[in-house]
């Protein structure tokens, strides 16, 4: 954005800009420029983009949700549901609320083909067809069409649309927050109550939604802004209070769990979600003005006192020539005193006198006000200054009811005590009660100084200052027409429509009609849907109760829920190396592993003829030392492990107490009380914990250290014809031979000039094959010096998918993968593995129960080949048999190495005799025969490769 | 390739590289205050207490805190196990230091120099960036004080040393180190967050 443009020529910016007044925000010394729907307008610094287009004399600035009619101003503040905007590409902008800035682009949303003339105001003419319900009831059927329906109404919906990627329109952020007291509402009574807090020792964070602390005092009268010029100038000098304007607390939760929307707090970032567990919370967000209903009510040119006291007092803006103020309220006398010194042509009518209004007319703006008494009055502006509403919508929504006869209802005029009250919230200000400014003060700062003693962990106590209840000086409407919801169009007659329907509780009401559940959340319209809602059954107001009022208490975005994108993602030490070389990464766990380096077929080529390596350090590692090792192997894997010398590798499976597999691996003796396991890499932290429980929790009698130590090394397989030679060139200190490092074997070694790596005659791949571990540091030098020494033996690269190939070929199975929740070992092929009356191994008896009951379990993991070898069955394809379903494929690749496919499956032990041919169900219903292997192993059955 | 093995941290050296004690790390100054710099070449070394006795007497460290002992510094984050730092390349006479003093006690010493990546911060914003992204305030834990929590979605633990200005040292599982500090540069960018050379331990 660019800088505000200095100027002293007031007269330019606005044509409804009134003569300087005294507590007005904007800067006449400097000028903004943006553009309205393609058009430029000249704004002052301060101004909010409604505040600038009314002194420019825009009067509409959007169109209803449903009909489409014009709207215009109602608040003026950030509660206002008529002035959703477009600004540079964020629809839904609250322009009432959001500052102009040099540049911006702000346009209306939903319309067409203009704001001006918006054709789709032809829904209006069919309103006596469209009532509540009627989306319900008419875009249901045929069903086919729902589509097609959806599509239209989306079409019809007022509510903007994100142009472009969205990232101009900023970053959204998350932060947390540590106060010890959070005040949410800045006004005098937020500010007093901050104050006393802070000066009790508390720190403390007081959120305001406007743009300055003051609340109503910032529009009020001289006297207003003398009491708003000491109390900001006491929050300023306290240290202990960090002020957030542009701020609403959105929700308490469980806990005293606080989030807070920070509008624009600085830099780029657009919105940020801040959140606290502060020990004490304290609402005080004061009254709402509520909306009379009478016909016309939604007319441009009828608004609320405290949008009037707004536009003339914060930013100087004229907003109509001729107004009539309907008070039943101070606040309308005050609303009328500010008009007349602005220079407007005022009418006060008091409601005192009997007297009401009945009907405004226009088209398309305010013309004509009818009163109840049949008199006709020309107006361009129609102020209500008729009751209020509590702002408990944060309270509310934390579960916080008042008194008996429901939340909001506006019957209740005296201000009972709100049950459920947590104990560390307090309320005050005028949502806990009626009293001068000094006894809402003195309130206050008692409630302050509570907040602080239960901060310092003490009891709030009993608050010596009692306010006085709450009263409600609104007449409720009596009108038979007249807009309840400005945001979803909810007219009286909707509501009486819905109640003759039968939709005669509020629940309900709010669920056919949607009142209430528009962009203002209920703020301006619960009171008016109950009363519409009592007239409508002729029940009593007071027992209408009221809607549930849930978090967050604010409209969000999905951006600052969202919050900057951050997922955690382990690297192993090589992956720099992978990422400069082309690889394809595929997610396992938190682990990124490259899948592939832009060819796997070439890769399981390199491997089956020459020699490639794989970063393995995601394997999972798990370092056991202690005498007790060997016997807690025992337990824990379902073989046997007493008899493992020093320097060698034995294959494990690990079960659950119900037989069934739970990871597998390698384990190795490094020293006599020295063990090095290995798991799955997303299994490692399952069976860390698995065994810690085993440890701290059945035998806390053994002496086992168990650390892991997956991090700590780096890991390279290195596979292939060429595998000794490679490795001859890199290692020193071990006998490579056959005879003296046979498969299955671990030594200790010094590699490319690395101390302590650990060398392991074993793979995954079916060839000749060394895992190299080394301290992780190192990983990246060891990797780069295998490819520098085998760059003439052809050495490639290769990844997750080749090695996948290549563990399908040899028939390794995949715990997970190849297994399921109710696979044992004998089921998944390895009941070869578990001996026959091993005492103390973990699930036991039922391995015993497998091994004699091996022809009945439900599956038996096999090997398949379809007998058009090029066709190549989908995981997860089903082996039917008719229409019962006898098996599935669980692994399955086409093998570069055997020119046909390749494939593992869990298939019915009585289908599965070897020779015999299932039929595979393929995605799309196509069926193909396949024939049972006599073993999973596709290739080198024999091992000789692998043990070369 | 060199012939002499090089050791590398968790983050890519930036504006040139230099080495300490055989680990690669960035040579790149600080323009301003508030730094983050690579600390993973750290010796590293967990010490634990088995179920035959206490080694309290001997670590002399609370949970919740750390101390200095000589150029090491004890932290606890938990009962039962310490993590112990020392300058880079200090790792195998540390192990064997610790291990000849908890052993007759049941004790257990463990290396953790390449299976933990460690990472320092320093400068005025430290509190603030933290905030972002850690539900803990560390801005009101004392000096020499230890915690576990989690920043950026990682297990991490923390140790607040404030030695001249406040700074951490932050450590975690290696793996995660990457994604860490690109977040925590990433986070504190408009802070002036710059990752820099490390300074010598206990400057």
């Amino acid at each position: 954005m660019n800088a505000p443009r200095a100027t002293t020529d007031a007269h330019e910016v606005g044509s409804r800009r009134l003569p300087p007044r005294a507590g007005e925000v904007i800067d006449r010394t400097a000028s903004v420029s943006f553009t309205w729907d393609g058009r430029p307008v000249t704004a002052f610094a301060g101004d909010t983009i409604v505040s600038a287009l009314s002194a420019d004399g825009v009067r509409v600035f959007s169109r209803s949700f449903k009909y489409h009619r014009p709207r215009g101003v109602l608040t003026a503040d950030v509660n206002d549901p008529n002035c959703l905007l477009t600004v540079d590409g964020e629809p839904n902008v609250r322009a009432a609320h959001r500052l102009v800035e040099a540049g911006m682009r702000v346009s209306s949303q939903g319309v067409w083909p203009s704001l001006r003339l918006d054709l789709k105001h032809a829904t209006a003419l069919t309103s006596r067809f469209t009532g509540p319900g009627f989306y319900y009831k008419t875009f249901m059927w045929p069903r086919r069409l729902r589509p097609l329906y959806r599509g239209v109404l989306r079409r019809f919906s007022p509510g903007g649309h994100v142009v472009g990627s969205g990232a101009a329109i900023g970053r959204y952020e998350k932060r947390y927050v540590f106060p010890d007291v959070i005040v949410a509402g800045g006004g005098p009574a937020g500010m007093t109550a901050a104050l006393a807090a802070a000066e009790a020792g508390a720190r403390v964070l007081l959120v305001e939604s406007g743009h300055a602390l003051g609340g109503h005092l910032r529009h009020g009268d001289a006297a207003d802004l003398a009491t708003l010029g000491v109390l900001r100038g006491r929050v300023a000098a306290q240290p202990a209070i960090e002020i957030l304007t542009d701020a609403e607390v959105i929700g308490r939760y469980d806990g005293n769990w606080v989030g807070i929307l920070e509008r624009s707090p600085g830099g780029s970032i657009r919105e940020r979600l801040s959140r606290g567990r502060p020990r004490a919370l304290v609402v005080a967000t004061g009254l709402i003005e509520r909306p009379t209903v009478f016909r016309g009510n939604d007319l441009p040119g009828v608004m609320l006192s405290g949008a009037a006291r707004r536009l003339v007092n914060l930013y100087a803006v004229r907003p109509g020539d001729r107004a009539i103020v309907l008070s039943s309220d101070p606040a309308g006398d005050a609303a009328a005193a500010d008009l007349s010194s602005g220079g407007l042509d005022v009418t006060t009518i008091h409601a005192a006198d009997g007297i009401t209004v009945v009907a405004a007319h226009g088209r398309g703006r305010l013309e004509r006000v009818t009163l109840s008494d049949g008199s006709s009055i020309e107006a361009d502006l129609l102020v209500t200054a008729t009751g209020w509403s509590r702002h408990s919508a944060l309270l509310g929504s934390g579960g916080v009811a008042w008194g008996t006869a429901g939340r909001d209802a506006p019957a209740v005029d005296a201000m009972e005590p709100p049950d459920g009250l947590p104990e560390d919230v307090l309320v005050t200000g005028g949502l806990a009660g009626r009293g001068t400014l000094d006894e809402l003060a003195a309130h206050a700062a008692e409630v302050g100084r509570a907040a602080a003693r239960l901060a310092d962990g003490g009891v709030i106590g009993t608050l010596s200052v009692a306010l006085a209840p709450f009263e409600s000086s609104a007449p409720y409407p009596d009108a038979s027409d007249g807009i309840v919801d400005y945001c979803e169009d909810v007219s009286v007659a909707d509501v009486i429509a819905a109640a003759a329907e039968g939709y005669d509780s509020i629940e309900l009401m709010k669920r056919y009609t949607t009142a209430t559940m528009g962009n203002d959340q209920g703020r301006l319209s619960a009171a008016n849907l109950a009363a519409a809602l009592a007239r409508a059954t002729g029940g009593e107001l007071a027992r209408i109760g009221a809607t549930t009022i849930r978090p967050p208490s604010v409209p969000l975005s999905l951006g600052v829920l969202a919050g900057v994108p951050s997922t955690p993602v382990r690297e192993t030490p090589m992956h720099a190396w992978h990422e400069n070389h082309g690889a394809r990464f595929v997610r396992t766990g938190d682990w990124l592993r490259p899948d592939s380096y832009g060819d796997p077929i070439a890769e399981v080529t390199a491997v089956r003829n020459r020699v490639g390596i794989m970063d393995v350090s995601a394997l999972g590692k798990l370092d056991l030392r202690g005498p007790d090792v060997p016997a807690f192997l025992d337990i824990v894997y379902v073989n046997r492990w007493r008899s493992l010398p020093v320097g060698a590798v034995r294959y494990g499976v690990m079960v659950g107490e119900d037989g069934v597999v739970l990871d597998d691996g390698v384990t190795g003796r490094l020293e006599e009380q020295r063990f090095l396991m290995s798991t799955t890499s997303s299994g490692s932290e399952r069976v860390r914990r698995w065994l810690e429980y085993w440890l701290q929790v059945e035998r806390p009698d053994l002496r086992v250290w168990l650390t892991a130590m997956t991090d700590a090394y780096a890991a390279v397989n290195v596979a292939g014809p060429h595998a000794r030679t490679l490795v001859a060139r890199v290692a020193e200190g071990v006998d490579l031979s056959a005879d003296a490092f046979p498969h299955m074997a671990v030594r200790p070694a010094r590699v490319a000039g690395i101390e302590g790596c650990f060398m392991w005659r074993l793979g995954f791949t079916g060839e000749l094959s060394y895992e190299i571990y080394a301290p992780a540091g190192y990983g990246l030098h060891l990797w780069e010096r295998l490819m520098e020494a085998g760059a003439d033996l052809g050495i490639a690269p290769f990844g997750v998918e080749a090695q996948r190939t290549m563990r399908i070929e040899k028939g390794h199975a995949v715990v997970g993968q190849d297994t399921d929740a109710l696979t044992g070992p004998f089921a998944a092929g390895l009941g070869r593995i578990v001996p026959a009356g091993k005492p103390q191994a973990i699930g036991g008896p039922e391995l015993d129960w497998q091994r004699e009951h091996v022809d009945e379990l439900p599956v038996t993991l096999v090997g398949l080949q379809t007998v058009d070898g090029a066709i190549v069955p989908e995981e997860s394809s089903q082996i039917v048999d008719g229409s019962t379903i006898i098996g599935r494929v669980t692994s399955s690749r086409f093998s570069p190495t055997l020119s046909r496919s390749v494939s593992l499956a869990l298939l019915r032990p009585d289908r599965a005799a070897a020779g015999s041919t299932v039929t595979i169900r393929l995605p799309g219903g196509a069926h193909v025969p396949a024939t049972v292997q006599s073993s999973t192993v596709h290739l080198d059955r024999a091992g000789e490769r692998m043990r070369a | 390739v060199p012939e002499d093995p090089v050791a590398r941290g968790v983050i890519l050296p930036a504006g040139g590289e230099m080495q300490v004690e055989g680990w690669l790390v960035s040579d790149r100054p600080a323009d301003g205050s508030f730094v983050l710099w690579d600390a993973s070449p750290l010796t590293k070394v967990l010490v634990r207490e088995g179920a035959a006795g206490t080694l309290d007497n001997i670590v002399a460290t609370e949970p919740g805190h750390a101390r200095w002992e000589g150029d090491e510094l004890v932290t606890c984050v938990a009962p039962g196990a310490w993590s112990v730092f020392g300058p880079p390349g200090a790792r195998a006479a540390s192990v064997v230091a610790w291990d000849e003093r908890v052993r007759e006690r049941g004790g257990h010493v463990v290396d953790l120099t390449h299976a933990r990546g460690a990472l320092r911060l320093r400068g005025p914003h430290v509190d603030d960036l933290l905030a972002r992204l850690c539900a803990v305030d560390v801005g009101a834990r004392e000096p020499l004080s230890a915690l576990r929590t989690h920043v950026a979605g990682v297990v991490t633990d923390i140790v607040v040393l404030d030695e001249p200005m406040r700074s951490l040292l932050v450590h975690f599982d290696r793996s995660y180190g990457a994604y860490l500090a690109m977040t925590l540069l990433e986070r504190g960018r408009d802070l002036g967050l710059e990752h820099v050379r490390p300074e010598p331990w206990r400057s």
